[in-house]
Formats: C-alpha cells, sequence, structure tokens
C-alpha cells in the first residue's frame, strides 16, 4: 500500500520526554493517500505517541514527519489540517450534535448555508440525520462516537487520526461502529490513521497494521499477513491465538528448517528467525491450523498429544492438550460428529503442514 | 475575529450549564445582596427606633401615674390595659412589652425618692426588644425632664452637676457604621464579578482539558491567541452581566435601607451606582484574566476549583482588612487592583471628591495587572504541557 508519494512520512522518529528514555525508536513509516492503517501495540508501546506527533501534539524528539511531502515538525497541530478522534468523544457538552459539528466549520468562516450542508451531510454519513438538536448527554455512547465521527469529518479534511475511538463503547457496539467507520473509509476515500490496542478492531477495518512493542514497529503488514506470517514471537502472540514450541534448529534446507523439540520430537517448520544450526527457536502453530487425529500420511508433521481439556463454543471445540512437553497446547475443532466423540484423558496425535508452523525467535518457556 | 467565534462558542456552551448561570445569573446578582445586605438592613431596621411612629403600650396600674400616662401619650404611645399576668403575656407574644407602675410610684415620686416602674420585656423577641428600647428612651426623657423640675423647685440650676461639657465632632460625617456600609458596595460587585466568571473559567480552560475537548480545538485553524483571548472574552461577559446585575440589585437594596440610618452624605442613588461600577469596570478585565489564567494552570476541574476557591479570599481581603486597618487612600495605594477600587468606591458612596490622579493610578495598575496575567496565560497555551 505504500507508494512513492506517500501521504504521511514518518523519518527516522524518535520520541523521548526524559531526554534519556526512547518511547519511539526510529520510526520509519509511509502511509498512502486513502489507506487505513492501524497503529496496533501493548499500553507504552508508542503507538500514542506517534499518533500524537502527526497531530502536532507531541514534538518529535529527532527525525522528521511529513505530510504531502512537506516536512510538519514545526507546523502546530492547527495547521495541519487533521481531523481528529477520540476515545471520550471530546464533544462539547452544552452544545447541540448540529452545533459542534457546524463549529469547525464557523472557525473556518464558511457561510451559513455552507455550514448547514455540510451539517447535514455528515450526520446523515454517520445515520443521526434526525439527532442534530439533542445534546451529547441525550445520547448513547456509540450515537456520541458517531458524532465525534461526523465532526472530525464534517470539513472534509484528508487525513483522520483516531486515538482508540472505540474503547469506551461495549463489544457489541464496538463491533458496530468497527463496520460503520471501515465503511465511511471506504466510501470518502480519506486517509485515516487509527491508534488501538484490540488487535480484532484492527484486523477487521485497516488496509496495514503496524504493531508497536517498546517504541519499534515489530511488523507492519496487511492483516492477513500479519495472522498468518508473523515476523516474530511478539506479533504471533499478540495478533489472534497462537501454539508455541521451543526447540532447537537441526537442519536448514532453504526457507524451511528442522527443529528438534525439548520434549525430543523433531517437526519442519518456515525458518522465520535469524541464525544458523544450534540456534533457539520458538515454533509458533495458528490453532486452527492443526489437526487433531489426523489420517495417517495426511499431514507431514505428527506428534502425539493427550486431551486434557475440552471447551464448548457452539460453532467449534476448544481443546486443550499436552503435546511435546507443554500442556497449553490448543486445537480448534469444528464442532461436527467427529468432534463429538472427543473426550477428556484421551491419547492421540496431532499434526499440521511445515508451511504453517514458523521457527520464530525464542520466547522463555 | 476566531477569538470571536470561540468566545460565542463558550457563552452559548455555558448558558445551558446550570451551575454557571446559577452562580453568574443568580447567587452573585440576587442572592449574595440579599444575604449580606438584606441581613444588615434588617439588623438595622431593628435596631432603629422611629418615635413618630405611633405605638401601643399595656400599662399595668395606670391610674396611678396620670401625668406619665399623658408624657407617653404626648410621645406618640397609646396606653392600654395591661393583661391580667404581665409576665406571661409578653412571653407568649400576647403582648410585646408590659409597663407595670408599681403601688409605691406616687408615694416616692412626692417624697422625692426613686420612683419604681417594672417594664417586661422578652429578649429573646425581637418586637419585644424594639418596644422596650422605644419605652426606656421615653422613660429616660422623662426622667431628665423630672430631675430639672425637682432641682429647679429646689432653687438649683439643673446644670450644677455637668461640670464638663464635652463636644465631640464626628468629622467622618458618616461614622464607622458608614464605613461599614460604604465598603458593602464594592464587596458585593467585586465578589459577585468573581462569582460571574468563576465556572465558566473553570469550564472552558481546566474543565476542556479534563474531558479533552481541547485537543479538538486545537487541531481547528486557531491560533492559540485566538484560543485564549475567545475564552477570556467570553468570561469577561459573564463577569460583566454579574456585574451589571448586582450593580442594579445593590441599588434597589439600598432603597429598602432605613434613610436615616444612612449618613448624611452617604449615596446609594443611581448616579453613585453609575460612578461606582465605572470606577470598578477595570477589574472586569482584571478578574476576567485571573480566572482564565490561574484555572488555565490547572490540569483539572477540581484543582481549578481548589486554586480559585482560595482566589476568592482576595476580593474579600481589603472588605475586612478595611475594617480593622487604616490603609489611607493615597498614590501608594491606587495602582493595586481591589484595593483601589474598595477605596475608591467607599469615597464615591460617601460622596468625596477623587483626584483624578487615583483614578488614573487605578485603571492603569488594573489593567496593566490584566495585561501580565493574559500574557501569562497566552504562555501557558502555547505550549505542549497545556494539553497534559
Amino acid at each position: 500500500m505504500s507508494s512513492d508519494n506517500p501521504m504521511v512520512r514518518f523519518d527516522n522518529v524518535q520520541k523521548s520526554y526524559d531526554g534519556k528514555t526512547l518511547v519511539v525508536k526510529n520510526l520509519d513509516v509511509d502511509i498512502a493517500k486513502g489507506e487505513f492503517l492501524t497503529m496496533l501495540g501493548p499500553s507504552g508501546s508508542g503507538k500514542t505517541t506517534s499518533l500524537l506527533m502527526l497531530a502536532g501534539f507531541e514534538p518529535a524528539t529527532h527525525g522528521e514527519i511529513y505530510l504531502n511531502g512537506k516536512p510538519i515538525n514545526n507546523v502546530p497541530p492547527n495547521k495541519r489540517g487533521i481531523g481528529m478522534v477520540f476515545q471520550n468523544y471530546a464533544l462539547f457538552p452544552h452544545m447541540t450534535v448540529a452545533e459542534n459539528l457546524a463549529f469547525p466549520l464557523k472557525v473556518r468562516k464558511m457561510s451559513p448555508t455552507d455550514v448547514q450542508q455540510k451539517v447535514d451531510r455528515a450526520l446523515a454519513m454517520v445515520e443521526l440525520p434526525s439527532f442534530g438538536q439533542r445534546r451529547p448527554a441525550q445520547l448513547s455512547g456509540g450515537q456520541q462516537q458517531r458524532v465525534a465521527v461526523a465532526r472530525a469529518l464534517v470539513f472534509e479534511p484528508e487525513l483522520i487520526l483516531m486515538d482508540e475511538p472505540l474503547g469506551a463503547l461495549d463489544k457489541q457496539l464496538r463491533e458496530q461502529m468497527q463496520y460503520e467507520i471501515k465503511h465511511i473509509h471506504e466510501n470518502l476515500g480519506v486517509t485515516v490513521v487509527y491508534v488501538t490496542h484490540d488487535q480484532s478492531e484492527a484486523l477487521t477495518m485497516s488496509d496495514r497494521i503496524a504493531v508497536f512493542e517498546d517504541g519499534v514497529i515489530q511488523q507492519l503488514s496487511s492483516p492477513s499477513t500479519l495472522y498468518e506470517k508473523p515476523n516474530n514471537s511478539f506479533v504471533a502472540q499478540f495478533i489472534g491465538e497462537n501454539n508455541r514450541l521451543n526447540g532447537n534448529i537441526t537442519a536448514i534446507d532453504g526457507t524451511v528448517c528442522t527443529v528438534e523439540l525439548d520434549s525430543g520430537d523433531k517437526v519442519t517448520a518456515d525458518k522465520v528467525v535469524d541464525g544458523g544450526i544450534g540456534t533457539r527457536t520458538t515454533l509458533s502453530i495458528r490453532p486452527e491450523r492443526v489437526d487433531l487425529d489426523p489420517e495417517a500420511g495426511s499431514v507431514p508433521v505428527t506428534i502425539s498429544g493427550k486431551i486434557e481439556e475440552l471447551i464448548y463454543l457452539g460453532d467449534h471445540i476448544r481443546v486443550r492438550m499436552s503435546v511435546a512437553g507443554t500442556d497449553e497446547f490448543i486445537v480448534k475443532v469444528r464442532n461436527s460428529a467427529s468432534g463429538q466423540s472427543l473426550e477428556t484423558g484421551q491419547l492421540t496425535t496431532v499434526g499440521w503442514n511445515p508451511e504453517d508452523c514458523r521457527a520464530l525467535d525464542e520466547i522463555a518457556a | 475575529m476566531k477569538a470571536f467565534t470561540v468566545m460565542i462558542k463558550e457563552i452559548i456552551d455555558n448558558l445551558r450549564d446550570r451551575q454557571t448561570v446559577f452562580y453568574a445569573l443568580l447567587f452573585g446578582p440576587v442572592l449574595l445582596p440579599l444575604l449580606i445586605g438584606g441581613s444588615i438592613v434588617a439588623s438595622l431596621k431593628q435596631l432603629s427606633i422611629d418615635f413618630d411612629v405611633v405605638t401601643t403600650v399595656a400599662v399595668e396600674n395606670r391610674s396611678s401615674a396620670p401625668q406619665l400616662m399623658e408624657f407617653l401619650y404626648s410621645n406618640n404611645v397609646d396606653v392600654v390595659d395591661a393583661p391580667d399576668n404581665p409576665e406571661q403575656a409578653v412571653r407568649r407574644g400576647d403582648v410585646d412589652v408590659v409597663l407595670k407602675v408599681m403601688p409605691a410610684f406616687g408615694d416616692n415620686l412626692r417624697a422625692g425618692q426613686p420612683a419604681p416602674l417594672t417594664l417586661f420585656v422578652n429578649e429573646a423577641d425581637k418586637e419585644s426588644g424594639k418596644q422596650a428600647r422605644k419605652i426606656r428612651a421615653l422613660l429616660s426623657v422623662y426622667e431628665r425632664t423630672l430631675n430639672n423640675l425637682r432641682m429647679q423647685h429646689r432653687g438649683m440650676d439643673p446644670n450644677i452637676f455637668n461640670t464638663l461639657d464635652i463636644t465631640q465632632q464626628d468629622v467622618s460625617q458618616d461614622g464607622a457604621g458608614g464605613q461599614l456600609l460604604a465598603s458593602l458596595l464594592p464587596f458585593l460587585l467585586i465578589v459577585s464579578m468573581v462569582m460571574g466568571g468563576f465556572y465558566l473559567a473553570i469550564d472552558t480552560t481546566a474543565g476542556e482539558r479534563e474531558r479533552q475537548s481541547l485537543e479538538p480545538l486545537l487541531t481547528l485553524p486557531l491560533r492559540r491567541r485566538d484560543l485564549v483571548l475567545g475564552k477570556f472574552g467570553a468570561t469577561f461577559c459573564f463577569v460583566l452581566l454579574s456585574g451589571l446585575l448586582t450593580a442594579i440589585s445593590v441599588f434597589l437594596l439600598f432603597k429598602l435601607f432605613p434613610t436615616d440610618l444612612l449618613g448624611s452624605n452617604m449615596r446609594f442613588d443611581g448616579i453613585t451606582i453609575t460612578k461606582a461600577f465605572l470606577l470598578a469596570s477595570p477589574l472586569l478585565v482584571f478578574i476576567s484574566a485571573v480566572l482564565i489564567a490561574v484555572s488555565a494552570f490547572t490540569r483539572s476541574t477540581k484543582e481549578a476549583q481548589t486554586y480559585l476557591g482560595l482566589l476568592m479570599v482576595i476580593p474579600m481581603a481589603p472588605f475586612f482588612a478595611l475594617q480593622f486597618i487604616t490603609i489611607r487612600n493615597a498614590v501608594y495605594s491606587m495602582p493595586f487592583p481591589m484595593l483601589s477600587q474598595y477605596q475608591l468606591l467607599e469615597r464615591v458612596v460617601l460622596g468625596d471628591a477623587i483626584p483624578a490622579l487615583f483614578i488614573v493610578l487605578s485603571v492603569v495598575g488594573t489593567l496593566a495587572s490584566a495585561g501580565l496575567l493574559l500574557w501569562l496565560a497566552f504562555g501557558l497555551y502555547s505550549k505542549d504541557r497545556i494539553l497534559m
């Protein structure tokens, strides 16, 4: 999605609050026009600081941020022309919804007719056309957040920044709003930089996701690549569920390696980790990519295991097993007739294709 | 011009906030004058005795003192018969007071001895106490008249016991009570002005930071200076409105004052109140600037309320200080905001002439202080710290 002429460019950007510790380290990101990029990471990983630097609320300690090719480090927030949506909505509490939306336009000296038209259009866009005269306190959390989105969009900025905008909503509303924001983005073609710590939110909405940890982008990829091909153990465990098995690389054949697990079992996997034979590694396998009791020869890798726990989840059964020395090995089994015959304590085998198993940097057990 | 847009936004926003409206339009201009001024009016009215008003007093055994009854009647006191049990009747409030002429009254009077009278009064009852003070005052006059007659009867000059003829001339014209009343106007005006902008300043600065609605404002094409000026302008409007309403309510309040209690030169007419408001008007700017600067410095509504709550002592300080210590009206006191307005407004109320230099110094000193505070607020808003 990145291009030669990105709309936003972070060029070797660093940030330190105390002059000693870098909370953002050498950030290099290009964001294309019309892209929906999510900065995802745990608390303190540097994602919000990066967003605030882009908004102009925090100065970069080092490096340069570009907007449409122009450096903006010394441009104050009010001259960047960026729309922002915040977690707590940040609406003006005693103004009506229409007044909240009209204010950014009035500040821009638009005529009352234009203001009215744009306000009506923005309200229609967030499906609140008849809510103009209500005050924020008279709206639900989801409606308030829609107004906040509409206020950020009403003056038609090219770039919208969203700082955990759905964090205060309940799960059902959050999921609904994810689709609505995604649709608004698709319809308007506006560039969105979105900050969240919720991986499912990021996967649902984003064109690309930048996974932050310790002030560094661990991986910047599309949601599917991020999920299917994590670059390191942190990304693998942060995005989705993941089985981890530790061992040593004993052989390398191109991009594939053989790993002797600490239990003594030998398996093959995609080699992602740097290093040669003897390197410690953590294998990462998604639970849904593991076959339980596979037919002989159907998958190249098989290991024996024991069913420890069965959790019925409707459409699938979550099976916790003891495999290769860990008793937290999870397998997701589709709820079918075969799934009904599983029993706790049952000895069986698990298997997978080597391309579904990635040898990553080691995480201590 | 963008500052004006911000100002209108803040005014509309806060006109819908009940707390702000209550303190700006009701508490300062109405409740405060009623509470403070009203209680003073009530106390003064209670203490004052109007001898021109005809009152009725119950007297027991009035036939024993016909001349005294005649004296009371000639001084607008109608005498009626006392109830059977005077003590209980006064305690129950059936009558305000009962004057009992003791049986020995006539004999003692004739013998040149003190003639006994008993006045039943309920001091816990304000009306009873007030009635008793009036009767005691009249009886004192009657006693002095009898004393003079007795001495003249014995061929003595009544002035023989007046060895000194002391005259004290109070050059203040209106006395200590006048000073208190005169300082009431600046007190009510200034406190009300502060209350008028108090919650708006907190809401538009610390409150905005707390609910994080400052960030969206900062992303708009507004200079930080416009933002501060807009907030200052909105605060100024509320302070002005509160001050104006208070001036009107003080004018109406002093209409209720017993005129005989006001000093001969003390004025609370429309022209005086207008002059006082104009002299206090630089404070509109100063108070707005103080409120904005202090609340911009704070990070939350609670913190702002704490600091501004402490700040509320400042407008009250000159009022109380001037009751106990003498700070003469002088060139050195005029540049100080609030103190100079207290002094100038007192002079206006007391009808004293005010040197032009005093006015100039007061206006310049107050506006310069306001400018300094606004500069401080600009500085605070220019820093990134404003969001933290």
